[in-house]
């Protein structure tokens, strides 16, 4: 394995990686706030597709990143209305979120004349540098070669990270995560915190989402995302609920589901399906080992997950 | 229409002002030391308040009258609706009926929030803290008008200032889950003397507290009045009332039954007023005990639920037919030695021995200890005693079910559990139960009763009681003394864990002081000294006490 | 300033808790028709063909079962595991290595054995298949407290390409010998053909109906369903009364894992008759948990609501030929499932009057 493949295989892992970390910190985000968005796999494909049929029909990338985002956006709120007002179960509405927006996204697939499947669209996602510093070895292309997204994303880590542990809103949100009674008394909007928080990662997510049809893969296909949307929760759990180590382990499982070609590169052949495994098993690894070494470097918000309603008796 | 303090106003004025302990300018809200007026003489007024849960009247059209300066004790039973009335006032909840109004000022409090900033605070009896916070963090925390950037040291060195300033000893670096009982509460109040309240309400302040420590508490808040806020105590407790109320207004039922100025007011009168008639609770009448042999546990050691040591090497001897109380604030091992008897929890090192029959229990699951007699009331009812969603027949084979006639090989004998439900229903007398209803429908005095008509209905040797009053109002109250002391005349041995000293007194035949997860005394409940009993409590060597 | 809040509802009525999904359902169905409409399709048009190529024929009826039977399995499965607060998402994979495991049964025993032992063996593998791949996430969910979510939804992924490789990746004894160039599933020996009731519909809608009732029986009326109960009621509560609950969770997983598995098994041996993975792969464990919600987590419910869910599925089809996209239904689903979750409101709260600054208000709670 000489320098550049390891080289190419970092790339790719920022690559790949950048959905992942995009709907990860968005769902750090969500659950720090004390909500468990499990519907993110549908709203980065309900976002993929809406990113890439704005970008067909308008042929402006902004706007389809816009549209995306919103996308998200939108879908998360349905999420943030059931957890946070209607106050019902989570997982169930997840789970819904996400059978919706793997409908809704082939469905939009489907439509259209001539359907969207088999277009293309050349208002894409591209490196800011072509060439010149760009080629510098190493250093290059890990660091400087990159289009907008992967360095917003970067942004997005120190900005949560920054937000979640030294501000004091920041503090109150992990109040709510934490023992919403408390937040609740000291003066802090509970059911504000969780909507903002889960829009966050809602749109985060739809931004996600785009990323695969506008930069990675500039076409539409059924559930492009491959399960994407539930390596992202994975990933929140074993970066223990801080955004630089999702960053971080998104790229890993970028690198991972990179794996084959790196593999074909020096002529290991194995079938592509085994290959297609590497990041589940990669997340199954990581999520038990954290689970073993647990509370090293923090746990789940306590209330992650249950419904707050103030006047209990 | 809300009072709002002039937050941003302050916050322009003096950008680091979040500490300061000086008055506010705030419309309306203004303290009398600064020598301003207050917008009225009442701090605070509800008129015709009510408010219900679940269809059933919590509160019952009530006044209520605060005046700046003076502590107004709240008095009544458990559930007598001292709790939601301030809740009320608090922001918490939202009244039915009725209209609030602050310094003069209508208000319509829709959360805690809006209350906070109208200077109004409650320290309720579980404390709202975040255990994974530290203390300064737990004081910023929802302050609208603290820095947006936080930064540890110099929050802390602000939260270290403001408690020196008002004598309250709390380190604002620690983790709240760390701190003792009296230590958090401490944090709750200055929580919100940093958010400058003028009208502090304490829900039951000295229930967790040593009788030094509800001392202090009590001279405080009197200092606090003195200087010009306004407080209310919520209590049940008529000695303290009286040394440091000016008035006290009694509930009772929900219902408004009686204010009165303290100076004038006795406390046969104030009993009555608080029951509604002429009530005595059973107490221990000497019966000259058995002295056979219940339990013995030597040396008893076991870990909390994060891990450290709760348990320090506990030991005693526990009498068939004997009650023997287990004084102690809160934390310091109480439970956890309940839940190493009863087997819920593994004992580290040392020994439990039902001593009639010379077993060590100590490493038997539960259901062995079940059958060998040893029986367990847990303090937390609803969420361990009783499996809230399932009927009362459940319930009341929760764990004989294994046994015949309630099982026959891998079935359940349906009929049989339910025909025993029955008998038990009848026989403890419990009331609001309906076939098939969950458990959780019924009051809390009625489902204390399933809890021990399940403990008791398989005639045990030993019984852990752990705070099995807490919470029930008088008549539930009477009725669990009551079985208790049957048992005991009927040769249960009963390990009975309160925080109330003088129900302590009252039922035990011995009493040991559990501190720091030892036993630091122990007396024989007729010649006991409080004080003594306090010190201990508190932690002091029982030589530096007696000195 | 609002003039109504909310509270806890004590009990529901009996009724009400049955009534809720079905307002839910329709609800649902409402909105579809609306999305419909939008999209250029008349419904009532849509739903006359939905509910004739459900229930409208008899051998409509027989296919509704006929899908409904894999159904019923995986709806039990995700049932019993809810019912613990066990989120076992993992159906579909275990419903896969249930297909994995009794095909490859099928195919190792040949010919050997007579029709009854066979299929007996079959549908055993088939979920002591699903069962054990269940385990890999209830053990350490029971041990370690690992998040059973992610690890049984990966799970999914690692099954799904599995039982990919196994028929297009490799030539493995579960890929069809005959034809090369297009690969497809190997044919089980006809000695496992599940026999047939009427028209499609084989005897494996027995197996779900009957673990459906036996199921149901069980939680009510044996010890082990007394824990499980007590259990799931409150965990506070059994550890009190010493109950094991690892021990149940690891059980628990197993047969739920078992159930699905057995849906597998009652695949390819029934209406498949191979192991065709794309025949495999249509979305059951998600659907299952789908019924479960709808069901509330009642064994005995998720039987009709099964055969409910499966006439929606089956007229996929039909549907597709009148212009409707294949995923509509799957959009349908979620929302479905979004309404019922959200029924879930209606049962546990309900509304009444606040007072309001200066207004005369009624003081009882008005039940909604």
């Amino acid at each position: 394995m000489n320098d550049s493949t390891v080289v190419t295989l970092i790339v790719s892992g920022i690559l790949f990686g950048t959905p992942l970390a995009l709907a990860a910190i968005g769902e750090i985000m969500a659950e720090r706030s004390g909500v468990l968005n499990l519907g993110i796999e549908g709203m980065m494909l309900v976002g993929a597709v809406a990113a890439f049929w704005t970008s067909v029909q308008t042929g402006s990338v902004w706007l389809a990143i816009l549209v995306a985002i919103a996308a998200g956006a939108v879908m998360s709120a349905v999420v943030a209305l059931m957890s946070t007002t209607l106050r019902v179960s989570q997982i169930v509405t997840g789970l819904g979120v996400v059978l919706f927006g793997i409908g809704l996204s082939s469905y939009i697939g489907r439509s259209g004349d001539p359907p969207l499947h088999g277009q293309a669209t050349s208002a894409t996602i591209t490196p800011f540098l072509d060439s010149g510093p760009a080629d510098w070895p190493v250093v290059g292309p890990i660091l400087l070669g990159h289009d907008f997204v992967v360095y917003v994303t970067w942004i997005f880590a120190a900005l949560t990270s920054w937000y979640l542990f030294k501000t004091r809103t920041g503090l109150a949100t992990r109040a709510v995560g934490e023992d919403p009674a408390s937040a609740d008394a000291a003066g802090v909007r509970v059911a504000a915190v969780r909507y903002a928080h889960v829009l966050i990662g809602g749109a985060a997510a739809g931004f996600g989402g785009a990323y695969f049809t506008l930069a990675l893969i500039p076409s539409w296909q059924d559930e492009i995302t491959a399960g994407a949307g539930w390596i992202a929760i994975a990933i929140v759990i074993i970066a223990r609920w801080r955004p630089w180590r999702a960053l971080l382990a998104a790229y890993v499982f970028g690198a991972a589901t990179r794996l084959g070609l790196t593999l074909q590169i020096l002529n290991v052949s194995i079938s592509p399906q085994l290959l297609s495994m590497i990041p589940f098993l990669l997340a199954i690894a990581a999520v038990l080992l954290s689970s073993i070494a647990r509370s090293r470097g923090g746990s789940a918000p306590a209330s992650l997950a249950r419904p707050y309603f103030r006047e209990e008796r | 229409m809300h009072i709002a303090c002039n937050v941003a106003k302050m916050a322009e004025s003096t950008s680091e002002s979040a500490v300061e302990a000086g008055p506010q300018a705030a419309t309306g809200v203004i303290s009398a030391t600064d020598g301003r007026p207050h917008g009225s003489p009442l701090a605070a007024e509800m008129a015709s308040i009510s408010k219900s849960f679940y269809g059933t009247m919590a509160i019952d059209a009530v006044d209520f009258d605060l005046r700046w300066g003076e502590v107004h004790a709240l008095l009544g039973e458990n559930g007598a609706g001292k709790t939601s009335l301030c809740s009320v006032l608090a922001g918490l909840y939202r009244p039915d009926d009725g209209e609030v109004s602050v310094d003069g000022q209508p208000v319509s409090f829709s959360s805690p929030r809006d209350a906070l900033a109208a200077g109004v605070g409650m320290v309720y009896q579980e404390f709202r803290l975040v255990e994974s916070f530290t203390v300064a963090e737990n004081v910023a925390l929802g302050d609208p008008t603290a820095a947006i950037r936080l930064r540890r040291r110099r929050l802390e060195r602000k939260v270290a200032d403001l408690a020196k300033s008002f004598g309250i000893d709390v380190h604002p670096g620690r983790r709240v889950g760390q701190l003792s009982v009296g230590e958090r509460q401490r944090v709750e109040i200055l929580k919100l003397l940093h958010r400058d309240v003028r009208i502090l309400i304490l829900d039951e302040p000295t229930a967790v507290l040593t009788p030094q420590e509800s001392d202090d508490l009590l001279r405080t808040l009197r200092q606090m009045a003195d200087e010009g806020r306004a407080i209310v105590i919520i209590s049940h407790k008529l000695g303290e009332i009286q040394s440091v109320s000016d008035r006290i207004t009694v509930l009772r039922d929900g219902r408004r039954v009686g204010q009165v100025d303290t100076a004038t007011s006795d406390r046969r009168s104030l009993a009555r007023l608080m029951i509604g008639r002429e009530f005595q609770l059973p107490e221990r009448r000497d019966t000259g005990r058995s002295r056979k042999p219940g339990l013995s546990v030597r040396d008893l050691r076991a870990h909390s639920d994060d891990g450290t040591e709760a348990l320090r090497g506990v030991s005693f001897e526990l009498a068939r037919g004997e009650i023997l109380g287990v004084a102690g604030v809160a934390g310091n091992g109480q439970r956890e030695l309940a839940e190493t008897i009863a087997g819920v929890r593994a004992a580290t090192g040392g020994e439990i021995v039902m001593a009639e029959q010379s077993l060590d229990v100590t490493n038997l699951p539960v259901v062995d200890r079940t059958d060998l007699g040893l029986a367990y009331v847990p303090d937390d009812r609803k969420g361990v005693g009783v499996s809230p969603g399932l009927p009362i027949a459940d319930n009341l084979v929760l764990k004989s079910y294994v046994h015949p006639p309630f099982s026959r090989g891998p079935l359940l004998a349906t009929r049989e559990v339910n025909a025993h439900a029955q008998t038990l229903t009848e026989r403890f007398d419990i009331r609001g139960v309906r076939s098939g209803m969950p458990v959780r429908l019924l009051s809390g005095g009625n489902l204390q009763k399933v809890v021990l008509a399940r403990e008791i209905s398989g005639q045990p040797k030993i019984l852990v009681a752990s705070y099995p009053t807490r919470g029930l109002d008088l008549g539930a109250v009477a009725a669990v003394r009551s079985i208790l002391l049957e048992q005991a005349q009927a040769g249960t041995g009963i390990l009975l864990m309160s925080e109330d000293l003088d129900e302590l007194l009252a039922l035990s035949d011995r009493l040991i002081v559990l501190y720091g997860g030892r036993v630091v005394g122990e007396f024989d409940a007729h010649e006991v000294d409080v004080d003594h009993i306090g010190l201990l409590m508190a932690g002091h060597d029982a030589d530096e006490a007696s000195a | 300033m609002r003039s109504v809040a909310i509270e806890r509802r004590p009990v529901p009525p009996r009724w009400f808790t049955v009534a809720v999904p079905i307002v839910a359902v329709l609800c649902a169905a409402l909105i579809a028709a609306g999305f419909l409409a939008l999209g250029g399709y008349d419904p009532i048009e849509v739903y006359r063909t939905m509910l004739e190529t459900a229930f409208g024929s008899r051998f409509a009826i027989t296919e509704t079962l006929v899908q409904a039977t894999p159904l019923i399995l995986t709806g039990l499965a995700a049932a019993l595991a809810f019912r613990l607060q066990l989120w076992n998402i993992g159906g579909e994979g275990q419903l896969y290595l249930g297909a994995v495991v009794s095909s490859g049964l099928a195919f190792a025993l040949g010919d050997s054995l007579p029709a009854a032992p066979a299929i007996g063996l079959l549908l055993i593998a088939g979920a002591v298949g699903g069962g054990l791949y269940a385990l890999l996430a209830g053990v350490p969910r029971a041990v370690w407290g690992t998040d059973e979510i992610v690890l049984t939804l990966m799970f999914n992924f690692v099954a799904l390409n599995l039982i990919n490789y196994l028929v297009f990746g490799s030539s493995s004894a579960w890929r069809d010998p005959v034809t090369s160039s297009f690969p497809q599933g190997r044919f089980l020996p006809e000695v496992f053909d599940l026999p047939h009731l009427l028209d499609r519909l084989d005897i494996g809608v027995l197996v779900g109906v009957g673990a459906g009732i036996i199921g149901w029986w069980a939680l009510r009326r044996t010890r082990w369903g007394f824990e499980f109960q007590v259990i799931g009621d409150s965990r506070g509560a059994a550890r009190y009364a010493g109950l094991n609950i690892r021990r149940k969770i690891i059980q628990t997983f197993f047969l739920s894992g078992a159930l699905a598995g057995l849906a597998g098994a009652v695949l390819v041996a029934g209406p498949l008759g191979s192991f065709e993975p794309r025949g495999l792969t249509i979305g059951l464990g998600f659907s299952g948990i789908l019924v479960a919600a709808i069901a509330r987590f009642n064994l005995l419910a998720v039987l009709p609501t099964a055969v409910f869910v499966a006439g929606v599925t089956v007229s996929g089809p039909e549907l597709q030929s009148i212009g409707v996209p294949a995923p509509a239904v799957v959009m349908v689903q979620g929302t479905i499932l979004l309404f019922v979750a959200a029924g879930e409101f209606f049962t546990t709260y309900r509304f009444k009057r606040v007072a309001r600054q200066g207004v005369e208000k009624h003081e009882e709670a008005v039940a909604v």
